[in-house]
């Protein structure tokens, strides 16, 4: 009995000490590189969504959920990540539907232009926040480059043990919690960059996407349609990376051909009122929260005419939950627009050695 | 060996565990100090117009450092492994860096393979006819006291050239060779010295002659495994050179040593591994180490090996970040 205790004991302490170890040396994202913890957030909304946007920075940093609930009462929520690539959209839109039954998910389709995985640390800041299920399981498998391991996903320490010589005090405060970094998963800049000189797109040798982003693509629209979910495909208005035509007659096409309805947004800057010399923060790669705010209004009407998307305010539980976020969402505005008058930008000092 | 392969072996949870602190230590060798030191030694390598001097000179001691470590750290997690199973594998390294004389160094390093010269080249030629002639015309033309040396020198010569070619085909090899048997040679030929030498200055046994001896075995065994560093003869010797006409103090520059790739806190990883492997060897000399601690109380069992466990996960040299490195071993 004593040598079963002892044993137990041992086993307890060693896990207990791989797991604080993990805990104290993995990337925390509270600074810096913010959308590492985002993919994480997610599991933290406990409403129903009537609408999950999936995919890539053209995402989350051009539309905002809060824009949306508090003109068109929609519950949304971005599942966005850096470089989000289609296969990873296509499993956590699988882990959504896991969890949840939006009516609609929309997929920003630049994430096509990538046929095979492409880079570990992305991947890492796509996966690491999924919770575990055979959804992450397939992601990790499809996502590995050639020097990957799924060991190493497994056991995040074999990953990030080196970062025992980065270790800081934010390793420490945040040792067992996050705080929130984004707002249903939308990621906030208000500052302006005005896009200037914007290079035209170099022509390609082969503007075909690849087999593997339609086999996606494909398992996508089943995935939706098998869960009675519509699924809307959208390129979101940023200037670069370059939109081929060519690459817009293809999606036009696949959208034709499996009655999806496409937007391109692209095409609606007009519409959206963009302007480029103040609604974007870094020369035309992402929006900013002006113009975020605009391409939501347009979207947000899209939504609620063409999909019927009820307005959910009034419900009570809603309300207090968007209330929690809209007062983040305000504080944060001010706390960027303070920086940015006595910085120059909108980081805090600490962030900026 | 093939009596310890195919007798009964029945489960013992001591051989298991064991070889599993076996197979630990040789990880934490392997990946904790040898392959963090080896991004050093390849910089100093890759750039020896910059690096040669005082340089030159680190970059053959971190050498010295970083093949102990990679190739004994290998041979644990062999031994290790096949302990694990119950089969008793030879030890192939005694603390060869506690050597006082190179021919001490080659009867602790590696030392499968100088048996394996001994047996099957060494005493084979020495014994062979042709010797046994070459022998008896010798000390007939040369007198007894030179003449029996003509054979053992060849025969030497032989062992010593194999064995530079068996670590590769190519001249820095065989010149590596060469070198030792060039060096244990002469240390032969000293010994009347080193007797006379004994007889005025009574240092022999004591502690600062012994240190003398092992600093002096390691710089000489360092100096020739320069061949194997930058594997040009030629340009091995001028490096060796270089160590003693263009050595000055602003080469003692930490600046510089960070800029071959490796952090101050990396070399100071080394270091503390270093005074590991230090203190276990000095205290394997009077006994197994996993027995002395096999008989500590249980939680002082359990911080030590949890404790090496966890130095190899966060502190080892490998993953993303890390280029791999493959066992020295693996090219020979």
């Amino acid at each position: 009995m004593k040598k079963l205790i002892s044993i137990i004991l041992i086993i307890a302490i060693s896990i207990t000490g791989i797991f604080f170890a993990t805990k104290l040396l993995e990337p925390k994202y509270m600074s810096g590189v913010l959308e590492g913890a985002m993919i994480a957030e997610y599991y933290d909304d406990p409403t129903n969504h009537n609408v999950v946007f999936i995919g890539d920075c053209e995402l989350y940093e051009n539309i905002s959920p809060v824009y949306l609930w508090k003109n068109f009462g929609i519950n949304s929520y971005i599942r966005g990540s850096a470089q989000q690539l289609i296969w990873q959209s296509y499993y956590l839109a699988e882990d959504t539907l896991k969890r949840e039954h939006p009516d609609v998910i929309v997929f920003n389709v630049l994430s096509m232009k990538y046929n095979e995985p492409q880079n570990e640390a992305y991947n890492r800041m796509s996966i690491d926040g999924m919770k575990w299920s055979k959804s992450k399981i397939d992601n990790i498998k499809a996502s590995m480059t050639e020097d990957e391991h799924f060991i190493d996903y497994v056991f995040p320490l074999l990953r990030y043990h080196s970062r025992w010589s980065d270790l800081n005090s934010e390793d420490i405060k945040y040792l067992l919690h996050r705080d929130k970094v984004s707002f249903n998963g939308y990621y906030m800049r208000v500052d302006v960059k005005p896009a200037e000189d914007v290079p035209e797109g170099k022509p390609l040798p082969d503007y075909q996407f690849g087999d593997n982003a339609y086999t996606y693509l494909d398992k996508l629209t089943k995935l939706c349609k098998d869960n009675n979910v519509q699924l809307i495909l959208v390129k979101a208005p940023t200037l670069y990376p370059y939109w081929y035509e060519q690459w817009d007659k293809q999606i036009e096409d696949y959208a034709k051909a499996n009655d999806l309805t496409y937007i391109n947004f692209l095409n609606l800057q007009d519409e959206m009122g963009l302007d480029w010399s103040k609604d974007t923060y870094d020369g035309g790669l992402h929006l900013n929260l002006a113009g975020a705010e605009k391409m939501s209004e347009v979207f947000g009407n899209i939504l609620v005419k063409d999909f019927n998307l009820p307005d959910r305010r009034g419900d009570k539980a809603l309300e207090k939950y968007w209330n929690g976020v809209e007062a983040r969402y305000n504080k944060e505005i001010d706390r960027q627009n303070t920086n940015l008058k006595l910085y120059g930008t909108v980081h805090d000092p600490e962030e900026n050695q | 060996m093939s009596k310890t392969l195919y007798e009964e072996h029945r489960f013992d949870w001591k051989t298991v565990s064991f070889g599993l602190e076996r197979i630990l230590w040789g990880f934490f060798k392997k990946l904790v100090i040898a392959d963090r030191i080896l991004v050093a030694v390849q910089a100093i390598i890759a750039d020896p117009d910059t690096y040669n001097g005082f340089y030159a000179f680190a970059g053959a001691m971190f050498y010295a450092l970083e093949l102990y470590a990679d190739f004994t750290g290998g041979i644990d997690i062999t031994i290790g492994v096949a302990e694990t199973m119950g089969i008793k594998v030879t030890e192939n390294f005694i603390r060869p860096y506690f050597s006082k004389n190179i021919k001490e160094y080659w009867n602790r390093w590696h030392i499968t393979m100088g048996t394996w010269f001994t047996d099957y080249i060494f005493y084979p030629i020495s014994a062979s006819q042709f010797m046994m002639k070459l022998s008896k015309k010798s000390r007939a033309r040369l007198g007894n006291n030179l003449g029996k040396r003509v054979p053992v020198y060849l025969s030497s010569f032989i062992v010593w050239f194999t064995t530079g070619i068996w670590h590769g085909a190519s001249w820095n090899f065989i010149v590596w060779g060469l070198g030792n048997f060039v060096v244990i040679m002469i240390s032969q030929e000293l010994e009347p010295f080193y007797r006379w030498f004994h007889s005025k200055v009574k240092v022999a046994g004591t502690f600062g002659w012994k240190l003398f001896q092992i600093i002096r075995t390691v710089l000489i065994m360092s100096s020739l495994r320069m061949f194997d560093c930058y594997r040009d003869v030629p340009l091995t010797f001028k490096m060796f050179g270089s160590i003693f006409s263009k050595s000055s103090l602003s080469q003692l520059n930490a600046d510089a040593f960070i800029g071959m790739g490796i952090a101050e806190y990396d070399y100071a990883i080394v270091f503390l591994g270093m005074l590991v492997l230090v203190i276990v060897s000095l205290v394997q000399r009077s006994g197994s180490v996993r027995e002395k601690i096999a008989a500590k109380a249980a939680p002082v069992r359990f911080i030590i090996w949890y404790g090496l466990f966890m130095a190899t996960v966060v502190f080892g040299a490998y993953g993303i970040g890390y280029s791999a490195s493959q066992f020295i071993y693996n090219q020979f």
